[in-house]
């Protein structure tokens, strides 16, 4: 008895189609929208990383694919699928008269095409096509995965996307659209395809075949795939409602492929940033690692080859020709050779006593300033010697630390410039208030009443009496002082200078405990007042009105 | 009638020497009680100027204008001990009435007064001077003492330096410091006005004595602070500036005290130019001494005829600005 359905496609061959059809679709898109990125800079805001997917998605291609040729050999159920491998590879004279018809048959149906098999010529074309782009773009793909930066393997995908593309397109046409062929579509659901169809598109097919099987009218096929499929919604529809399991498995696939991927373990420093769960923070898909992966995070570096200064500003190319990664946790990307190492590459030359420093003695410290273990070469302060070095005169001098000093040491006879005796400029070698204010402007300007935040009178001795009255040693005690007003004055002044030394001690000690107290407050305002109570104590007997003064108005705004 | 009229008379004189009784026995009492707080110095109790002043009003508005009265308030003076932290300063800027004591102490209470009249003025309780009561009643118990306020020594309690100074200065019949700084004048010494205070100084009559301002200068010294001459060589004009006083110019041993001199030359046409400009500080030991010259060889202009010399001083950084001396002399 002649039945509606006649059956056409195992179950076998229905599964593989689904499989190979979904992740091929899922290939085609990651694959046409990473191109439009890289061609056109138009980037899609897709939560994921195209190319993860492109790659899982090849990956289990691939695997299904091997999977499926090795279990053929075991199970019969599979055998039948190399017959139809084999109908595509074998082509006759009629099948390119049948390619050839195609175009005018589409115009009008009067063009009769000859009469096909079980596969058409058009879909034995199709399914050639397929199987050879599927093993380009499977071993192209493995040699990515493999050695990945080989021109190769990108070349043969970029070659094989566009007849992709095409066959892909048609495909979709043909079965979806095209009026006459569309009604084939329930045969790759179902596998049975109606009679009235076979025998008009595949006539040589439904009248080789004696038995043929037919399906009953409640295709339980379609039952049970109707059923997966809701399952498989479902448990979509339950993933996308609870998103953290997908995250979780994203993560851990992610984790499981940079690790499939990785050559080697990242350098700590390099693993410690955030960015290093992707390899996208450094790597291109189709380009090797360039400076400008580097510089995104190292932008001292790029400043200075971009400069030219420094030991960095010297060097040209990649960044990789002397800095690797990978190498383990523990190595040290700047694979440098301290012992090798030509200072006067770097920005600062050494001299003098610097020369005998080890790198640790200045390099020991972060850029924030705090000691680590690393040592770190690049991006140390250096413009200004108390960038390393403490000021043991603070604020006193405005002049530059070379104008007495060298790096040849700190003491005599190193020192440019002192005031001890036989040195050259011993204070008996100086002989007028201008000659003392050339370094000492700021004691002048505070003896005239003129500070920083305020303006006062000047103190009767400015201008008439000279600095070398009161100072003619290079150290004096508060008692050589104090002989000093009384050899202008009277007895009575010394009980006056005492009365007031120990005035300003108080008010220094004060100070102290002042700063004691806002030593973790904001730093620029803490600056701020260190520098006015250096200066109310520099003002001292030059200027005692002033003095006072200063320290008041410290002593009132700070509320001390 | 008659009786009637002898019992008044006798009644009414009575009356009248019984009134007049009691007045006076509340005047004596007056005298006695009401004033005790002028000589009475405890730890809670001063004699303040104010008081005194109530009665000897002209003498208590010169002194308080002057320098003795701003010895402790002056602002200057505050800032130049801490705000009185410094001790060694406070016992002549405040001292206690022990004029019979080698050097002042401090007081304790009342300070704000500085220089105040009992702290030359009382002696073992009573209110001494150098003159006779010119009352016929006094409120307060008093003593005269001539030979001590009319003296420089009186002074040299505080003023040390400038006294050891002028002791040593061989003028003959030198001026005493009251005789310069303190001028006279002819008049009552109280000038009260209120009914009670009449009537104690009553019969009061006028005296010389002297002025409490305790002036730098006065137009009544009898010596001229400078002399000055010029005399002209060949081509430079000397002037010569001899101080006068039996002590430096300037004098002082605390604070800052700068006389600055300005020379001009003058022409016919009064036409002035400086030629020259300086200051005189003890300290830096260009102030002149006494009796001593100060000769100057100065470029004048051509057709100078005369010479001005000013002299100016100069103190509370600027605040106080006296004239000491202005003179022209012609060019020899």
């Amino acid at each position: 008895m002649k039945r509606v359905t006649i059956k056409r496609f195992s179950i076998v061959e229905v599964v593989l189609h689904w499989v190979n059809a979904v992740l091929y679709m899922a290939l085609f898109i990651t694959g046409i929208l990473i191109l439009i990125k890289h061609v056109f800079g138009i980037e899609t805001a897709l939560p994921v990383s195209l190319s993860l997917i492109h790659r899982i998605a090849g990956v289990l291609l691939i695997s299904i694919f091997a999977l499926i040729i090795i279990s053929s050999i075991f199970v019969k159920g599979f055998r039948h699928l190399w017959v139809s491998f084999l109908n595509c590879l074998t082509w006759k004279l009629p099948d390119i008269i049948w390619l050839i018809k195609v175009p005018f048959n589409m115009l009008h149906h009067r063009f009769t095409l000859p009469p096909a098999e079980r596969f058409n010529p058009g879909q034995k074309l199709h399914l050639l096509a397929i199987l050879i782009m599927l093993s380009g773009f499977s071993l192209s793909g493995i040699v990515m995965i493999i050695a990945p930066g080989a021109l190769i393997a990108w070349v043969i995908h970029l070659i094989f996307f566009i007849p992709a593309a095409l066959f892909l397109l048609l495909h979709l046409f043909l079965s979806l659209i095209n009026p006459s062929t569309r009604k084939s579509l329930p045969a790759i659901f179902t596998g049975f395809i109606s009679t009235e169809y076979a025998n008009q598109h595949h006539p040589l097919w439904t009248k080789s075949k004696e038995n043929q099987q037919h399906g009953s009218y409640v295709s339980w096929k379609a039952f049970a795939i109707t059923g997966l499929a809701a399952a498989i919604l479902l448990t979509l529809l339950y993933i996308y409602n609870n998103k953290h399991i997908l995250q979780n498995i994203r993560e851990v696939i992610l984790q499981r492929w940079t690790i499939s991927m990785l050559p080697g373990p990242l350098a700590k420093s390099h693993a410690a940033s955030p960015d290093a769960k992707y390899c996208s923070a450094c790597h291109q898909s189709f380009l090797t690692p360039s400076p400008e992966a580097c510089f995104s995070c190292h932008k001292i570096i790029e400043q200075r080859m971009a400069e030219q200064s420094g030991f960095h500003g010297k060097m040209t190319g990649q960044c990789r020709s002397c800095h690797f990664d990978h190498m383990g946790e523990d190595a040290d990307i700047r694979n440098f050779d301290t012992t090798q190492f030509d200072h006067d590459m770097a920005n600062f030359v050494l001299a003098g006593k610097h020369l005998r420093l080890t790198c640790r003695e200045c390099h020991l410290v972060k850029a924030d300033g705090n000691k680590s273990e690393k040592t770190k070469y690049i991006g140390l302060s250096f413009e200004k010697c108390s960038d390393c070095h403490n000021d043991p005169h603070p604020g006193r001098f405005k002049q530059a630390c070379t104008m007495c000093h060298s790096e040849n040491g700190w003491e005599e006879p190193d020192i440019i410039f002192s005031h001890k005796k036989g040195s050259q400029f011993a204070i008996e070698q100086i002989h007028s208030d201008t000659e003392c204010a050339y370094c000492h402007e700021d004691i002048e300007k505070l003896s005239y009443g003129i500070a920083n935040t305020i303006s006062s009178k000047p103190d009767p001795h400015a201008g008439r009496v000279g600095c070398k009255k009161c100072h003619y040693a290079e150290k004096q005690k508060p008692q050589e002082y104090a002989n000093k007003c009384k050899s202008c004055h009277n007895e009575k002044y010394e009980q006056l200078y005492y009365d007031w030394n120990k005035v300003f001690d108080i008010s220094a000690s004060r100070a102290g405990k002042l700063l004691l107290k806002l030593s973790d407050e904001d730093t620029p305002q803490l600056n701020q007042l260190t520098e006015r109570i250096k200066e109310a104590d520099k003002t001292g007997f030059h200027n005692i009105e002033l003095a006072n003064e200063l320290w008041n108005n410290i002593f009132s705004e700070t509320h001390f | 009638m008659k009786r009637f009229y002898k019992i008044c008379d006798v009644h009414a004189l009575n009356c009248c020497i019984f009134v007049l009784t009691v007045i006076g026995i509340t005047i004596f009492f007056a005298s006695c009680t009401s004033f005790k707080e002028l000589t009475m110095v405890t730890d809670k109790s001063f004699p303040q100027a104010v008081q005194c002043g109530k009665c000897h009003v002209e003498i208590y508005q010169e002194w308080v204008n002057s320098d003795h009265a701003k010895a402790y308030t002056n602002p200057h003076f505050r800032r130049a001990t801490n705000n009185y932290s410094f001790e060694n300063c406070l016992s002549c800027h405040a001292p206690q009435p022990s004029i019979t004591g080698d050097s002042a102490i401090t007081r304790t209470i009342n300070r704000s007064e500085g220089v105040t009249c009992v702290s030359c003025h009382l002696e073992e309780g009573r209110l001494s001077g150098p003159i006779e009561p010119t009352g016929k009643v006094s409120p307060h118990p008093t003593s005269v003492n001539p030979d001590f306020y009319k003296d420089s020594d009186l002074c040299q309690r505080c003023h040390q330096r400038e006294f050891s100074e002028w002791e040593n200065v061989d003028i003959v019949d030198k001026a005493s410091c009251q005789e310069c700084h303190m001028p006279q004048v002819t008049r009552k010494v109280t000038q009260s006005s209120g009914g009670i205070s009449n009537i104690i100084v009553a019969f009061e009559h006028e005296v010389l004595q002297k002025k409490h301002d305790f002036s730098i200068v006065s137009s009544e010294t009898r010596i001229d602070v400078i002399s000055v001459e010029a005399k002209k060589t060949d081509s430079t004009v000397t002037v010569t500036i001899t101080n006068n006083l039996p002590h430096s110019l300037p004098d002082g041993d605390f604070g800052f005290r700068i006389l600055t001199l300005k020379i001009f030359a003058a022409d016919l046409q009064n036409n002035i130019t400086v030629i020259e400009e300086r200051e005189l500080v003890k300290e830096l030991n260009s102030a002149i001494a006494s009796l001593s010259t100060l000769n100057l060889e100065l470029k004048t202009p051509a057709n100078t005829t005369s010479v001005k010399v000013q002299l100016v001083r100069y103190s509370y950084e600027n605040e106080k600005v006296i004239k000491l001396a202005d003179i022209e002399v012609p060019l020899r």
